[in-house]
C-alpha cells in the first residue's frame, strides 16, 4: 500500500470541510470532499479509498444512512464519524462497523491524532501477510519487549509507511532500519544512511537534492541528491532530530510528492524512496519548542517501533554475548571460545547506559584480552566493568569473590579478603581518575561519592587528588 | 579510555595531489586526532580486522571499481566504523556497491571535497562527544 492515502470527507458544512481538508493534506495525504451523502456514497464506490470521515447530520438525512454500505464499497475503508453529538453518536458509530469516532469541535492535533492511527491500523490490516521467515540481521533477543520490536519490523516491512525509531544511543536503531529494509520489497535497492546530524544547514539542500552545474558557486558539475540516488530503495535519516530546520519544510514537500527539484534545475525528477528516521531525542518536546516540524513528524511517524534500552531487557544479555563471541571468534578467526557462568554474571550486574553497543564493546575488548585463553572469564573483562560490577552489588558480593577466584586461580596466590577489596577499590578509583579527568564534580557523579568521601579514599589509596 | 580519536585514511593511489588533498583535509577537520595512514590493502586489513577495534572513523578511497570490492571484502569488520568513502565515480552502480558498507557520507574523486571537509569535521566532533563524554 503507498504511503499517501485517499480520504473522503463527507459532511455539508463547507468551512469543516476545508478545515478536514486542510488538515488530511497537511498529514500528507489526498483529500477528496463531498457534501451531501449521496455524493460522497457514490464516490466511494468510484474511487478506492482508504478513510472516510463521514458526519452524521444531513438535511436529507443521517450519515448512519449509508455507513453499513459505505464499509463494505470494495476498497473496504476505515470510517471515522464525525459526531456532535456525544456519547450515544460513538456508540452507534461502533455499532455500524466504524472505526473511530471524533466529536466536534475538534483541534488538528486531535484530528490528525484519529487519522494516523486509523490509516497505521489500516496498514497493518492490510499487510497482515507478515514475512514467514524474518531476517534479523544481528538482532539477538528473545526477551518479550524484543519479540515484540520485531513483529513492528515483520509488520513495517510488509507496508511502505514511513517508520520511525526511537530508542537510546546504542539500543540498534539502525541495525532495526536495515532490518525493516532487507525485509522489504525494496530490499534489492538501496539502504542510503543519512546522518542529519553531520549535515551542515549550508550544505543539507544540496546534499539531499541535488544541483545543477553552475547552480552556486562552486557547482562545477551536476550532482544528484541523495534522495535521488536512493534510486528506489530506503533512505534512513539517523538522528533525524538534528535536520536542520530550514530543510524541513522542503524535505516535507518531497516525501508528500515524491519529487525532487535539484538547485538550480528548470524541472522536478520524479523519486521512489522510503523512510525510515530514527532519533534519540524527544520530537514532540523539539515541535512543542518549535525546532520541528510538527507535520514533518506526523509524516515520518506513520509507524514507530521504540527500541528498549539493554537494562530492562537483562534476560537478553547473555544470549547476545553468546552469540556475539561465537561470531567474533569465527570472523576474527580466533578459535571459538566458551564463556564462564561468572564471566555471565558479571554483564548481567551491569546497567548498560550505551546499551548493546557497550556490550559489543565490551565484549570485544575481552576476547582481545583472552587471547588465547579457551574460556572468557571475568579476568578478561575490562576492569573498570569489573569493579562497577563489585561496587553495585555490595561490599561482599559473589561476583567480586568469584572473580577474585578467577584471578587468583591463575596466580596461585589467594590475598585475604580485605587486600582484595582494597585493590579492587584502588582500581575503581583509578577509573575515576581517568574518566573524570581532574572534574571533581564529574568524578563524583560518575562513582556517587560526595566530595569529602572521594578526598579520603584518593589519600588513602596515596592517589593523585584533583586540583581544588 | 583514549584522550583521542584513531581516523583511519586509506588511500591506495599514485596520485600524489589527492593523496596531499585528502591528508590535508583529515589533518584539518580532525585536529588534535590520531591519524591512522594505509596506503595498502594489506596495511588497511591489519587496521580493521584485528581485536579490539581501535578505529573510530575511517575515510576510504577506492580509485577503481576493484578497490572498491577490495572494500566490500572487508564488509563484516567494517560495520559500526562511521565511514566516508570516496568512490571512483558517483554513478548508479558505483554507489549502490558503496552503499553495502552503510557509509555515512559518499564522494567521488573527482568532487571538490568542501562537503566531505564539512561533514568529516562534523563526524569527528560528534564521535568525540559520543566516545568521551
Amino acid at each position: 500500500m503507498n504511503a499517501m492515502a485517499n480520504v473522503l470527507i463527507i459532511d455539508d458544512d463547507m468551512q469543516l470541510c476545508q478545515f478536514l481538508s486542510q488538515s488530511v493534506e497537511k498529514l500528507g495525504h489526498n483529500a477528496t470532499v463531498a457534501h451531501t451523502i449521496e455524493e460522497g456514497y457514490n464516490l466511494s464506490l468510484a474511487k478506492e479509498f482508504d478513510l472516510v470521515l463521514l458526519d452524521l447530520q444531513f438535511p436529507q438525512g443521517s450519515g448512519f444512512d449509508i455507513l453499513p454500505d459505505l464499509i463494505r464499497v470494495p476498497s473496504l475503508p476505515e470510517v471515522i464519524i464525525i459526531t456532535g453529538s456525544g456519547v450515544q453518536g460513538a456508540e452507534l458509530a461502533f455499532k455500524y462497523g466504524a472505526w473511530d469516532y471524533v466529536q466536534k469541535p475538534f483541534t488538528f492535533r486531535e484530528i490528525a491524532l484519529n487519522i494516523s492511527r486509523a490509516l497505521l491500523y489500516r496498514n497493518e490490516k492490510v499487510s497482515a501477510r507478515t514475512p514467514l521467515t524474518l531476517k534479523r540481521l544481528k538482532i539477538i533477543g528473545n526477551s518479550h519487549s524484543m519479540n515484540s520490536c520485531l513483529e513492528s519490523v515483520a509488520k513495517a516491512s510488509a507496508t511502505d509507511v514511513s517508520v520511525l525509531i526511537t530508542g537510546e544511543t546504542g539500543t540498534g536503531k539502525e541495525l532495526f532500519a536495515r532490518a525493516i529494509h532487507e525485509n522489504s520489497k525494496r530490499a534489492a535497492q538501496n539502504f542510503m544512511v543519512v546522518d542529519c546530524g553531520s549535515i551542515p544547514e549550508t550544505l543539507a539542500e544540496s546534499l539531499l537534492f541535488g544541483h545543477e552545474k553552475g547552480a552556486f558557486t562552486g557547482a562545477d558539475k551536476q550532482r544528484k541528491g541523495l534522495v535521488e540516488q536512493v534510486e528506489g530503495g530506503t533512505l534512513f535519516l539517523d538522528e533525524v532530530g538534528e535536520l536542520p530546520f530550514t530543510i524541513q519544510k522542503s524535505f516535507l514537500r518531497v516525501l508528500q510528492e515524491k519529487k525532487v527539484r535539484p538547485i538550480g534545475a528548470a524541472k522536478e525528477n520524479l523519486v521512489d524512496f522510503r523512510v525510515v528516521a530514527a532519533t534519540n531525542r524527544n520530537l514532540e518536546q523539539m515541535v512543542e519548542e518549535k525546532t520541528f516540524r510538527e507535520d514533518l513528524l506526523f509524516r515520518i511517524r506513520a509507524m514507530h517501533i521504540h527500541l528498549p534500552p539493554l537494562r530492562d531487557r537483562g534476560e537478553d544479555i547473555c544470549d547476545i554475548a553468546i552469540s556475539n563471541v561465537q561470531r567474533l571468534c569465527q570472523q576474527y578467526k580466533i578459535g571459538i571460545k566458551g564463556i564462564s557462568p561468572e564471566f555471565l554474571e558479571i554483564l548481567k550486574a551491569h546497567r548498560w547506559p550505551g546499551n548493546v553497543r557497550e556490550l559489543l564493546n565490551v565484549l570485544e575488548h575481552s576476547i582481545a584480552a583472552a587471547g588465547g585463553d579457551p574460556t572468557l572469564i571475568p579476568k578478561h573483562i575490562p576492569y573498570q566493568y569489573r569493579a562497577a560490577a563489585f561496587k553495585d552489588d555490595g561490599s561482599i558480593n559473589m561476583e567480586g569473590a568469584r572473580q577474585g577466584i578467577d584471578l587468583l586461580e591463575e596466580n596461585e596466590e589467594i590475598p585475604d579478603l580485605s587486600t582484595h577489596l582494597d585493590d579492587t577499590t584502588k582500581n575503581y578509583l583509578n577509573s575515576i581518575l581517568i574518566k573524570a579527568k581532574g572534574d571533581w564534580k564529574k568524578a563524583s557523579a560518575l562513582s556517587g561519592l560526595s566530595k569529602t568521601k572521594l578526598y579520603v579514599l584518593l589519600k588513602k589509596y596515596n592517589l593523585p587528588r584533583f586540583k581544588s | 579510555m583514549r584522550d583521542e580519536l584513531k581516523i583511519l585514511l586509506y588511500m591506495n593511489s599514485h596520485d600524489r595531489m589527492l593523496n596531499n588533498t585528502l591528508t590535508g583535509i583529515i589533518k584539518s577537520s580532525a585536529p588534535g586526532e590520531a591519524i591512522a595512514l594505509a596506503l595498502r590493502f594489506s596495511q588497511l586489513k591489519k587496521h580493521v580486522c584485528q581485536l579490539p577495534r581501535e578505529i573510530d572513523l575511517a575515510v576510504l578511497l577506492a580509485k577503481d571499481k576493484q578497490q572498491l570490492n577490495e572494500l566490500l571484502s572487508l564488509k563484516s569488520f567494517l560495520d559500526g566504523t562511521p565511514l566516508i568513502l570516496i568512490l571512483p565515480d558517483l554513478d548508479k552502480e558505483s554507489v549502490s556497491e558503496a552503499t553495502r558498507l552503510y557509509p555515512q557520507f559518499i564522494t567521488s574523486i573527482d568532487s571538490d571535497f568542501y562537503p566531505m571537509r564539512e561533514i568529516l569535521g562534523r563526524m569527528v566532533q560528534l564521535k568525540k562527544t559520543r566516545c568521551l563524554q
